[in-house]
């Protein structure tokens, strides 16, 4: 029998919680929803989840709080769940400890991506296996071993910086990538703070890398936040 | 007309020669202008005494140097030099000369009455000149006075008000003068000049009077060895102000004194009348305010019942009645989706409104790149694409601007929203960004049939609307005002015009982050 990975949802709001487990179950997860941050806590210790669902904004615990106390450990995915205009929270969520955050309200479908993300993260850690040499996304085709970046069949001409930066947005594939963590791969843990600098290379990237600017397709802005590179 | 006009000049005149000679003799004290004035006219009379001219030209001699001692040396100069003219006369040119004694029994009347002249005149003029004294410092004091409010009226605001005050009188007793004021609500005062806060003892005592009800008493203090004088300017119990004035020498001067006092007069009606203007204004916002924010409910409540009723309505179609179509229900729950998402476009709106008008974001907001903003929110309005032909004309350098991302984000989803609702299916709407100096410009163009005469008047305010072609969609005259809170917010602006071949082109110009910062971006190592 196939494995079916275990989902913590943890969330105080019912209507939300209902829909996410039931979104969750016709799929092929299994589901524990709580419905506060002390429940989420010890529900985690005791069932080990594959995936922790968590909203920010519970009403006995700061979330923040709450994502750097699982983090001690376990290292399974936490997606966390916010409001628009929180992108403050959301990046420190992120610095936290937390993979990815969705914004309330979203859909089915964008929950469901999460977590596969997720997943497919924490599948390629946990086996050790090395990063593939190849990348593909729709017609974005990134081959790490001959250092080459090609759209739609043609060779995307980059600058070694900008080379550097697809290299760690397709690491981390699907999965939001803030500035400051882009910054300190990039260029180095030693960087100065001005995230000025990723702002302007990844305007220029995006101009080489989207065939229309009016969809972005590729290399999505998360407003506030950072960068996501699509890949499915 | 004209014999007025001789007389003043004439005074004026007059009033300048003695003026002259006040200054020039002014050094010199009293003593010596009348021991002088009575010298000179006994020389000139021992002169005359020998060219044998008689005694009673004489007596008029000493009466001249009389008159003249107590124009220049005042009152009790005339005084003693009438006393002296008489004892000089006696001793000098009455029989037998040389001695107090006097022989013949006239001269028992020429001193009384020369003493008598002597004195009234000495008296007369005395007062005459104290009078000349009085008009002159009157004079100076209405001069004073204009000036300074002259120097006052100019400024507008508290904070002008108080430098201008400062700098007027500094100029005036050419001495160092700084002002303390109220600076808007907070306990904080506003300092002229700037370095007079870094002196800590006067920056204490200066405000601490400031805070206390007025009373009009100066206070002295000794700073690094300089003597200071911290005068509070007030009105009633309040005060409004705190002057601080640096004394070199030992005391102030009179004429000083009193350019201190015009000052504080015009400094004190300067603010109350500032302090009137603020605060009738703060209660025309305040009305105004409460004016939008009765508006801004009604509104709502009548905007948030349509979707709601949609939604209701729907959902209870869905769950009551079995025998509905597939197709039918498919229908009721994408109303249920669609509706919602409206509201949820409502609520953000409406967040967003709060938070642009709370705070100045060009102060506080991160620097950001508009394009990626613009991107972010094309990528949230996938939909758009199933009616309209949407364009993006980028620039090739990137344009930085200080700003608070989501609401930047809010703006161009509201314009691209409302382009959407005022322009038939299959419209075409163009969006770029463009550099014109220091500023950024989104332009939002689109080929639909553009603004009445009435919507280019009043697009941008609050509750209004124009029919929106699309009938499911609703609008409530808020997406516009709204960007333009969030334009002015960022410290840029938002218009709207029509384009000569057609359509409505809305422009949002925003300032443009130190442009300097994209030199200095170092790109990576070479790629090995």
């Amino acid at each position: 029998m196939k494995y079916k990975p275990l989902v913590l949802v943890v969330e105080d709001d019912t209507p939300i919680r209902r829909f996410m487990v039931a979104g969750l179950s016709t799929q092929d997860y299994r589901v524990i929803d709580v419905e506060s941050a002390a429940s989420g806590v010890s529900q985690a210790a005791s069932h080990a989840p594959d995936i922790i669902i968590l909203d920010l904004g519970l009403p006995d615990r700061d979330g923040i709080d709450v994502i750097r106390e699982l983090r001690v450990w376990t290292q399974a995915p936490i997606i966390v769940v916010s409001a628009r205009g929180q992108e403050r929270s959301k990046v420190e969520a992120l610095d936290a400890g937390a993979d990815d955050y969705l914004t309330k309200p979203f859909g089915v479908a964008e929950l469901l991506a999460r977590i596969r993300v997720a997943l497919r993260h924490l599948a390629r850690s946990s086996l050790g296996m090395s990063e593939s040499a190849e990348f593909r996304a729709g017609d974005l085709l990134v081959n790490l071993n001959n250092r080459e970046v090609t759209m739609r069949g043609e060779k995307v001409h980059l600058t070694p910086t900008e080379y550097r930066i697809v290299t760690v947005l397709v690491r981390y594939a699907g999965k939001v990538v803030t500035h400051q963590l882009l910054l300190t791969e990039v260029w180095g843990p030693e960087s100065s703070s001005e995230t000025q600098y990723v702002r302007v290379f990844m305007a220029n990237l995006r101009r080489k890398l989207e065939p229309d600017p009016a969809r972005p397709r590729y290399l999505l802005t998360e407003a506030g936040v950072g960068y996501r590179l699509m890949d499915e | 007309m004209r014999c007025l006009y001789l007389f003043q000049q004439l005074r004026y005149v007059l009033n300048a020669g003695l003026n002259f000679l006040r200054r020039t003799v002014g050094p010199l004290n009293q003593a010596t202008i009348t021991l002088l004035s009575l010298g000179l006219a006994t020389s000139l009379a021992l002169g005359f005494r020998s060219v044998g001219i008689t005694e009673s030209s004489i007596v008029l001699l000493y009466l001249l140097s009389v008159v003249i001692a107590s124009v220049l040396a005042g009152r009790i100069s005339g005084i003693v030099a009438s006393l002296v003219a008489v004892v000089l006369f006696n001793f000098l040119f009455t029989e037998p000369r040389f001695t107090f004694v006097v022989s013949d029994p006239q001269y028992l009347v020429t001193f009384p009455v020369l003493l008598i002249v002597a004195l009234i005149s000495s008296e007369l003029t005395g007062r005459i000149r104290k009078q000349a004294e009085e008009a002159q410092r009157r004079e100076f004091l209405t001069k004073q006075l204009y000036e300074s409010s002259r120097a006052l009226l100019g400024a507008q605001g508290q904070e002008d008000v108080a430098v201008a005050a400062a700098n007027h009188l500094s100029g005036l007793i050419e001495q160092f003068v700084g002002c303390f004021v109220h600076k808007g609500v907070r306990d904080l005062p506003f300092i002229t000049p700037e370095e007079l806060a870094d002196i800590e003892e006067i920056h204490e005592k200066a405000s601490a009077l400031l805070r206390q009800p007025y009373s009009p008493v100066s206070t002295k203090l000794t700073v690094l060895n300089s003597p200071w004088m911290l005068t509070p300017v007030g009105v009633h119990d309040r005060t409004l102000a705190v002057l601080a004035i640096r004394i070199r020498g030992d005391e102030l001067s009179p004429v000083d004194r009193e350019s201190i006092r015009a000052v504080v007069v015009q400094l004190a009606l300067a603010l109350d009348r500032e302090e009137m203007s603020r605060r009738e204004q703060n209660a025309r916002i305040e009305t105004e305010r409460e004016r939008l924010r009765a508006n801004l409910l009604q509104s709502i409540s009548h905007d948030l019942r349509s979707p709601l009723t949609a939604i209701v309505g729907s959902a209870s179609a869905i769950l009551e009645e079995n025998r509905i179509s597939e197709t039918t229900r498919l229908e009721l729950i994408r109303t249920i989706r669609d509706d919602a998402r409206w509201l949820t476009g409502l609520v953000e709106n409406l967040l967003s409104l709060t938070r642009a008008e709370a705070k100045s974001v060009q102060f506080s907001g991160n620097v950001d790149i508009l394009e990626d903003i613009l991107s972010s929110a094309l990528g949230r309005i996938e939909h758009i694409h199933e009616t309209h032909t949407i364009e993006v004309n980028l620039p090739s350098e990137p344009s930085f601007v200080q700003m608070d991302s989501g609401l930047m984000e809010q703006l161009i989803l509201n314009l691209l929203g409302n382009a959407v609702q005022h322009t038939p299916k299959g419209s075409r709407i163009a969006i770029g960004i463009r550099r014109e100096a220091d500023r950024a410009l989104v332009t939002v163009e689109d080929n639909g049939p553009g603004l009445s005469e009435r919507a280019l008047e009043h697009a941008f305010e609050r509750f209004y609307t124009e029919r929106a072609i699309a009938d499911a969609q609703r609008g409530m005259g808020l997406g516009l005002s709204i960007c333009r809170s969030i334009a002015e917010a960022h410290g840029g602006t938002i218009s709207v015009h029509n384009k000569p071949e057609g359509g409505a082109c809305f422009v949002v110009r925003v300032p443009v982050y130190d442009a300097e910062l994209l030199n200095e971006v170092p790109d990576g190592t070479e790629q090995s």
